[in-house]
């Protein structure tokens, strides 16, 4: 699939959870303004959205894998930054979905859409553009994502600030994770429309 | 696509390995342990909807590979936390075949049972109906002794949204 790239996961993650990857791509610019046209698909979203939906998500297929990963990985299966159970908590939450701007917005209704978490993150442009890595961490074991040599996020976590959206961003990397079991086509499909979405401003 | 780890990749810590390479098996069935007891605690709480279970959370920490020991004290925590949904999944289902029961009773003599009632809710049913026995024709019925239990159909205003906003229309 154009644009998609597949990003290198460490050994040890690979034995541990063979079948598990990372898949990234690169959009140009910084955030943006929500289109009239997505802040309407946002809506009609979140009214198709109800509790007993937002308790019945988690045993999704789709879900149930990544769920499954985090309470592998030691988590709180619960928790999870980018999920698409945490995308429904938040409607639930706040009634509906504000508009947040490009990419988050774009992010949302992917996940919402496949079930897939999607991470954006700042990354400055580089002459060869670097690679996002799975990595674990060889004191602690903790599981995060690498920009070439540097921490972007610990997996389902949120950003590190030098890595985070901001005005002052070259370019955006969404990144997405393959799960044990989940088929790559769906992670890429995801990715694709997140692109769509960011691109069609 | 096939990619290679970057050169500056460190190696993973002796213990790391060592149990990783010892404990392979155990470690993967630990592993689909977790997963299954996990699925199997979603599961109950869909199944429980609309009551909500209050479920202990579990220790919060960051998404780490895990050593043996740590993967089984995580697997019996789930598993703690299955059990528990379990059994408040059984105590509310046992309150809510008495509350049927109660029902039976209630409507086979009321006169028993004078005032009593037993909401939708005690039930699990959503809405806000009730059964309550009360006396026919009010103080008239208390006194003669003539109770019937009233089926409430609960509150009107409660109807779904996509119909709320058709009126509003309207």
């Amino acid at each position: 699939m154009s644009g998609i790239l597949v990003g290198a996961v460490s050994p040890e993650v690979e034995s541990e959870f063979p079948g598990m990857g990372v898949r990234f791509c690169f959009v140009a610019g910084g955030p943006s303004k929500t289109p009239a046209g997505l802040s309407q698909e946002l809506d009609l979203a979140a009214d198709r959205i109800t509790g007993a939906q937002a308790v019945r998500v988690a045993a999704e297929p789709v879900a149930a894998l990544y769920r499954a990963l985090r309470a592998q990985l030691g988590m709180d299966p619960s928790v999870g930054e980018g999920t698409a159970e945490d995308v429904i908590r938040r409607r639930l939450l706040e009634g509906g979905f504000r508009p947040s701007g490009i990419p988050s917005d774009a992010i949302t209704l992917a996940t919402l859409e496949t079930g897939i978490p999607i991470w954006a993150f700042g990354v400055p442009k580089e002459p060869s553009e670097l690679r996002v890595s799975l990595w674990s961490d060889p004191n602690t074991g903790v599981v995060e994502l690498r920009y070439g040599d540097l921490r972007m996020a610990t997996l389902f976590g949120e950003p590190n600030s030098e890595f985070e959206v901001t005005r002052k961003s070259e370019q955006m990397c969404l990144v997405s994770l393959l799960a044990p079991g989940v088929v790559a086509e769906i992670v890429e499909l995801a990715l694709e429309r997140a692109i769509d979405l960011c691109v069609t401003t | 696509m096939s990619t290679t780890f970057a050169a500056t990749h460190r190696s993973p810590s002796p213990a790391l390995v060592e149990d990783a390479i010892l404990h392979a098996g155990a470690r993967d069935a630990l592993k689909a342990q977790i997963a299954r007891i996990e699925a199997a605690t979603v599961g109950l709480v869909a199944e429980a909807h609309p009551l909500a279970l209050d479920l202990a959370p579990l220790q919060p920490g960051p998404p780490r590979l895990m050593s043996l020991g740590q993967l089984e004290s995580r697997r019996d925590a789930l598993a703690l936390r299955l059990e528990d949904a379990r059994a408040q999944l059984t105590t509310v289902r046992s309150r809510q075949d008495d509350a049927r029961v109660q029902i039976e009773l209630m409507l086979s003599d009321p006169k028993s049972y004078r005032w009593l009632r037993v909401s939708r809710d005690d039930l699990g049913l959503p809405g806000c109906g009730h059964w309550h026995v009360r006396p026919r024709l009010g103080l008239i019925g208390m006194l003669a002794g003539w109770w019937h239990v009233k089926i409430s159909s609960g509150c009107p205003l409660i109807c779904d949204s996509g119909k709320r906003r058709a009126l509003t229309v309207l």
